[in-house]
C-alpha cells in the first residue's frame, strides 16, 4: 500500500449512504492489509461517526469522510455541517470510544469533525 | 458514439444501493422466530422495529431474534434489540437471539449488554 494513502468520500447525511461508508473504510482497511477483526471494528468505528454526525447534520447537508493511513495506523475522520447542539449517543460514541486508540470531536467554525485513529495489525502472509 | 466496452465502471447494485432488511417470522413450538437477514443500522433497524411489533401486537410474550445472516450491526440495531426486550416485557428470557456473528457478540460484549440478550 502506499505509503501516507489517503482516500475521501462524500455522502449526503442521509441514513441510506452510510452502507457507502462503510464499504469504503473496509476496502481502505482491505488495502492496509488489515486483520479481519479490525476490519470489523473499522467498519463499524466510521459507521458510528457517520451515524453520530447524520443526528446533528441537516437533510441537505453532507458528511464527509477521509481516510488515511500508514505504518500500521488508520485514522479516519467525518465531518459534516452542526446544526444543532453537539448531544451525541451515548451508545454509539461508547462504541467508538471502545473500538479506536484515540478519538476526538473538534467544533469549528459550525461543523463538527469526529476524528478517531486505531492501530491495525497486519494480516501475516 | 458511445462504446460500451469503453463506460467507465461503476458500481454494482449491490455495492450502491442500501441493502435490504429481511425480517422473516417462524414458529419454533410456539415462540415466534424473527430471522433477521442484511445489515441492521440506522436505515433498516426501523424495519425490526416494525417486525417485532407486530409480532407482539399478535399476542407474543417472548421472541427470538435469528441473527446468522446479520453481517453488520451497528448501535442502532442493538437499540432496536433493546427496545425489542422492553417491549416485550420484563422476562430475563423476553428476547433470545441465535446463531450471532462474531462481529455482533463482540458489540453486544463491549457495550455490556450480553447478559441481557441470553441465546436461544
Amino acid at each position: 500500500m502506499t505509503t501516507d494513502a489517503m482516500v475521501t468520500l462524500t455522502i449526503p447525511a442521509d441514513a441510506a449512504y452510510i452502507r457507502l461508508a462503510r464499504l469504503v473504510a473496509t476496502g481502505f482497511a482491505t488495502q492496509m492489509g488489515a486483520t479481519v477483526a479490525d476490519l470489523d471494528d473499522v467498519r463499524t468505528v466510521v459507521d458510528e461517526l457517520c451515524s453520530l454526525l447524520l443526528a446533528h447534520a441537516g437533510p441537505d447537508d453532507q458528511i464527509a469522510v477521509a481516510l488515511g493511513g500508514s505504518e500500521g495506523m488508520l485514522r479516519a475522520s467525518a465531518t459534516a455541517p452542526a446544526r444543532r447542539p453537539w448531544n451525541p449517543d451515548e451508545l454509539s460514541e461508547g462504541i467508538v470510544r471502545v473500538l479506536a486508540d484515540e478519538y476526538r470531536v473538534d467544533q469549528v467554525d459550525g461543523r463538527i469533525e469526529l476524528l478517531v485513529d486505531k492501530v491495525v495489525e497486519v494480516a501475516a502472509g | 458514439m458511445p462504446n460500451d466496452d469503453a463506460a467507465e465502471p461503476q458500481l454494482q447494485n449491490d455495492a450502491a444501493e442500501p441493502q435490504p432488511l429481511t425480517v422473516e417470522v417462524q414458529d419454533d413450538d410456539g415462540v415466534p422466530v424473527l430471522v433477521v437477514r442484511g445489515e441492521l443500522d440506522v436505515y433498516s433497524a426501523p424495519a425490526l422495529d416494525a417486525a417485532v411489533d407486530e409480532v407482539l401486537q399478535n399476542g407474543a410474550r417472548s421472541l427470538v431474534l435469528d441473527l446468522g445472516d446479520v453481517g453488520f450491526i451497528d448501535s442502532s440495531g442493538l437499540r432496536s434489540m433493546i427496545r425489542a426486550r422492553k417491549e416485550a416485557g420484563s422476562g430475563t428470557d423476553a428476547v433470545r437471539i441465535r446463531n450471532p456473528q462474531a462481529a455482533t457478540v463482540r458489540l453486544l460484549d463491549i457495550t455490556g449488554l450480553t447478559e441481557h440478550f441470553p441465546t436461544a
